[in-house]
């Protein structure tokens, strides 16, 4: 007998259980997705929570020192300040006052604030080496989104004295970084730009360390994230060179400041730079901070090019320099000897229809009078009887015409006219024997660097051998453990020690006779042996040459002395030269080199 | 205090207390250790208001609510419209505080239906005896849904289903009643589409009604399913997101995906135990987006972990099935369908957005009943609980 309220009564509770089965199902459900989540699935969403809030910032490595042969440093990293911007922390407002405090261009502020490609929670660098009186300053007014950071910054202790010779850093562009980031540089790391900070920039660079630090969403730092230990950076290896810096010092202050030109001292007896100084130059320290585009662009468009260094990377002709190899590739070949004379000079020598003059009457002269006086006459018939092929072959030989392997980036290997070159250039039978006269005299097609002129007669004066010269000795790693850097074997020169010998008493003579044209390079304390040339130049007045060595019995060192447009070798170049080895091997005297 | 009913009023107050220290932890700045929030302050607040609200609803007369209802529901209509009229937003300002209309629009639609539902002469089975329920729950969510806030519009769209099942509705005739809406959103896929509406027919053919309602019902849904489609595909690009972007502004693409990845990687990250109290790094780092509202129970699963999750999710199931109860066992047939009326809000409520914290449900920007922060929220959830309790212990009463 159902009562109606009981029937509503009974169908109240069927809604009632049903509906406690809607809402267990409901919560088990939201239960197992829970239990999925947290319980299954929890190792991976916990690597993800990680990686979501810690970030790894790079402590920038040391880059190693570069010390001179005794030691001295050359270029070493210092602390300093570096004032960076977070762009997205910055206040816009105070960008005119903050350009003033660190005298830089409001417009550049905002060329680095705009940079494409960069996170904007990342700083980005506005000046370096800023002084510490300025930091204070900005830790007094407070600008969000201005940090600073003791950041090591190179130092280059003798400034333009070694620019060439070292380079220089500086910071990656953006493409670079683009490449280079698969190698450990991040965008702001420095690099070496040329010289040896190039050449020898994967050992000097070091290895960044890593901290970890925990950061918001916004990329705010918080902190230090202590699970993950920071890794130290390490610092570069460091290099020891055969640089002789108070060598290299004395030529930079004693160089004539209104020349271009180049000095190169090595030591014969195994390929050593004892100095390499090419000017003008300019001052390093200059470019490692945040580089001013005025100061690059004054640097690039200077008509003085002070970013080339004429030692390695400018090429000349040689002129009369190149006269004792001629003259020792005649006696080589045993078309003249020693006392042979030819044709007296009288000035001038007429071959075929064309007369080629000399630069004096030198009347009747043996083989060594000829290359004491630089008579052009004597080395024309010299020319005539080795040919364009015996010239370029032994200039070839001797290591004319390419690479002489220092390690320094950009070295140029010049120019021998062979008769192959000849024939691309002006076509078979279209030149005439006659080049071969000018290519006696080191005019013509020649060209050569004054690092391969120091090069060849470091191997006369040594007795016939060509070392491969070079700047690093040894190498400091940063465990401490020192590495000497072994050089490939010398090359022998091409000839025998007789016509070597013949060679160097005429170049004993150049200096020390009183016919020769070298006599401004004599030194009281030391017989100095070398070579006078007068390069003509197309472009201007003729280039002044002088390569010696000393002390002529027992050489030490080679000297190379180059001047553009300086007139004639034996007036300028020479006592250059002269007073350059005079320098070194009175300051060694006592030594026992 | 006989008839007090503890079993909901505990769970109420540890989960207000379980809220605060989330909310706590989730907003305080990882450099400022040990200090209180300002929002977890506000939040003490607005708790201590909403016990004062829930003490005094508690005590009315259930007799006041019943004659009161239909008034109430027309001011907070009006609160509505004022909203409207002043040209959108959520909030009305008053003095320090702002009040959320579309909260009290939850309550105001309970306890409108419950006094319509409850009276005798009321015959379900006929148009004239569903439709006016139906138009009072469509009033609000236009409102509501011109403010826009899809979220609370969806909750009071569905809110009238459950109270006419519970006030004796033909389970079929609901399902005929809510199938145009259901054809809206089946129809964006033809094959979910297709089956609805073979299910439709199949339960047309065997239900009693009449020719001409059988074929309205059935006209109504393919005009819709084959029409929405067609108006869809019609609209340009950027008409389409500025169609998704009014009904759902939390739904930008790009945010939505990127809140839902980071809820979900602080609960997963949270583990069985919790990554430990003020120890979460993804609310306290600002990954999580919404930390101390939306999304305060991922604060929970990555601080709290697995247990504390299942603990907060016992707590709400106690406090619903209890409300059940209440409803089954009241004789008064409004008192039971406000009871009907407040247990769906907080099932909603609980189910989409925890629902969305785990990644299984849209975002909406629905807050989780006494955890989320915030105030009109809080204050109404505490009003439907001394509604409930108050029916609780005068359960006899006719």
């Amino acid at each position: 007998m159902a009562h109606p309220g009981e029937k509503r009564k009974q169908r109240g509770e069927s809604k009632y259980r049903a509906s406690i089965w809607l809402l267990l199902a409901l919560f088990g459900l939201l239960s197992l997705r829970l239990i999925w989540l947290q319980g299954i699935q929890s190792k991976r969403y916990r690597k993800w929570a990680e990686d979501n809030r810690v970030r790894a910032l790079r402590i920038q490595a040391p880059r190693g020192e570069i010390r001179d042969r005794v030691g001295k440093i050359l270029a070493q990293d210092r602390p300093s300040y570096t004032v960076s911007i977070i762009p997205s922390q910055f206040d816009k407002s105070k960008k005119p006052k903050l350009a003033k405090l660190l005298c830089l261009d409001s417009t550049f502020i905002d060329k680095k604030i705009e940079e494409p490609g960069l996170p904007s929670f990342e700083p980005v660098r506005l000046k370096r080496d800023v002084d510490f009186h300025t930091i204070c300053w900005l830790q007094e007014h407070g600008f969000s989104g201005v940090i600073y950071e003791l950041e090591p910054r190179r130092f280059y202790s003798y400034g333009e004295a070694t620019v060439h010779l070292l380079g220089y850093v500086g910071q990656l562009s953006p493409g670079e970084y683009e490449k280079l980031k698969a190698l450990g540089y991040r965008y702001n790391s420095v690099i070496g730009r040329c010289g040896l900070e190039r050449e020898y920039e994967d050992l000097l660079m070091g290895q960044d360390g890593v901290e970890y630090w925990e950061v918001t969403a916004y990329g705010k730092t918080v902190g230090r994230f202590e699970d993950k230990p920071t890794q130290p950076p390490q610092i570069g290896s460091e290099l020891d060179l055969s640089l002789d810096i108070e060598l290299q010092v004395w030529i930079r202050d004693n160089f004539p400041d209104t020349l271009n030109g180049s000095v190169v001292a090595i030591d014969p007896r195994n390929g050593e730079v004892l100095a390499l100084y090419s000017s003008p130059s300019f001052d390093p320290n200059l470019l490692s901070k945040v580089t001013q585009e005025s100061t690059w662009t004054a640097m690039r468009d200077d008509p003085r090019f002070p970013l080339l260094n004429r030692a390695i990377q400018a090429t000349y002709p040689p002129g009369s320099i190149l006269k004792p190899l001629v003259a020792a590739a005649a006696l080589q070949e045993g078309l003249v000897k020693e006392s042979t004379k030819l044709t007296p000079c009288t000035g001038a020598f007429r071959y075929g229809n064309r007369l080629f003059r000399c630069w004096e009457a030198h009347g009747n002269l043996d083989l060594k009078e000829a290359l004491i006086q630089s008579c052009d006459t004597y080395h024309y018939q010299l020319g005539i009887m080795l040919g364009v092929e015996g010239l370029s072959t032994y200039a070839l030989k001797s290591g004319l015409g390419k690479k002489q392997g220092i390690d320094l980036p950009g070295e140029v290997p010049g120019l021998i006219s062979t008769p192959r070159y000849l024939n691309q250039r002006y076509g078979r039978g279209r030149w005439t024997s006659g080049v071969a006269l000018n290519l006696a005299i080191g005019q013509g097609e020649t060209l050569v660097t004054p690092l391969q002129m120091a090069v060849i007669f470091s191997a006369i004066a040594n007795g016939g051998y060509l070392y491969t010269p070079f700047l690093v000795k040894a190498i400091k790693a940063p465990d401490g453990s020192l590495r000497e850097l072994k050089r490939a074997h010398p090359q022998r020169f091409p000839f025998s020690p007789s016509v070597l010998k013949a060679i160097r008493e005429a170049m004993v003579g150049v200096v020390n006779d009183e016919e020769g044209t070298g006599q401004r390079a004599k030194l009281r304390d030391f017989v100095v042996a070398g070579k006078t040339g007068t390069a003509q130049n197309p472009h201007g007045s003729d280039h002044a040459w002088f390569v010696g060595y000393a002390p002529a019995t027992n050489p030490k060192i080679t000297v190379a002395v180059l001047l553009e447009n300086g007139g004639h070798g034996g007036a300028t170049a020479a006592p250059l030269a002269g007073r350059v080895i005079g320098f070194y091997l009175g300051k060694r005297g006592n030594e026992g080199i | 205090m006989k008839g007090f009913d503890l079993k909901i009023f505990l769970p109420v107050l540890l989960l207000v207390g379980i809220g605060l220290a989330l909310i706590h932890s989730s907003t305080i700045h990882p450099s400022l250790p040990g200090e209180a929030s300002k929002f977890a302050i506000k939040q003490m607040i607005w708790i201590g208001i909403g016990l004062i609200l829930l003490a005094a609803t508690y005590t009315i007369p259930l007799r006041l609510h019943l004659a009161f209802s239909y008034l109430y529901y027309l001011a907070v209509l009006l609160l509505l419209v004022f909203l409207l009229a002043r040209g959108g937003g959520r909030w009305i300002e008053l003095g320090p505080f702002n009040l959320q209309p579309s909260e009290l629009a939850k309550l105001a639609l309970i306890l409108g239906l419950s006094r319509y539902l409850s009276s005798e002469r009321v015959d379900l089975s006929h148009i004239k005896g569903f439709a006016p329920p139906l138009l009072l729950g469509v009033l609000p969510v236009l409102l509501i849904l011109k403010q826009p806030d899809l979220g609370t519009s969806i909750l009071l769209l569905i809110l009238p289903l459950p109270m006419l099942w519970w006030a004796g509705m033909d389970p079929r005739q609901l399902f005929f009643l809510y199938s145009v809406s259901l054809s809206l959103i089946s129809a964006f896929h033809w094959l979910a589409w297709g089956i609805f509406l073979t299910f439709l027919i199949i339960l047309l053919l065997h239900s009693p009604h009449s020719l001409l309602a059988k074929t309205g019902i059935l006209l109504a849904n393919l005009s819709v399913g084959v029409m929405t489609p067609l108006i869809w595909s019609h609209l340009q690009e950027y008409q389409r997101h500025r169609v998704i972007a009014f009904l759902n502004p939390a739904r930008d693409p790009f945010r939505t995906g990127y809140q839902i990845i980071q809820s979900k990687i602080a609960i997963g990250s949270g583990g069985i135990w919790g990554k430990g109290f003020m120890q979460g790094t993804q609310a306290k780092l600002f990954f999580l987006p919404a930390q101390h509202t939306d999304f305060i129970f991922s604060v929970a699963g990555e601080e709290l972990g697995l247990w504390g999750c299942l603990l907060i999710l016992g707590l709400y199931i106690v406090i619903l099935l209890e409300s059940l109860k209440i409803a089954y066992r009241a004789k008064n047939p409004f008192s039971s369908l406000v009871a009907v009326g407040i247990g769906t809000i907080f099932l909603i409520q609980i189910g989409v957005n925890v629902g969305m914290t785990l990644g299984v449900m849209p975002v909406t920007g629905l807050p989780l009943p006494f955890l989320s922060y915030g105030g009109s929220a809080m204050l109404v959830d505490m009003i439907m609980v001394g509604l409930l309790l108050a029916i609780n212990s005068r359960w006899r009463e006719y």
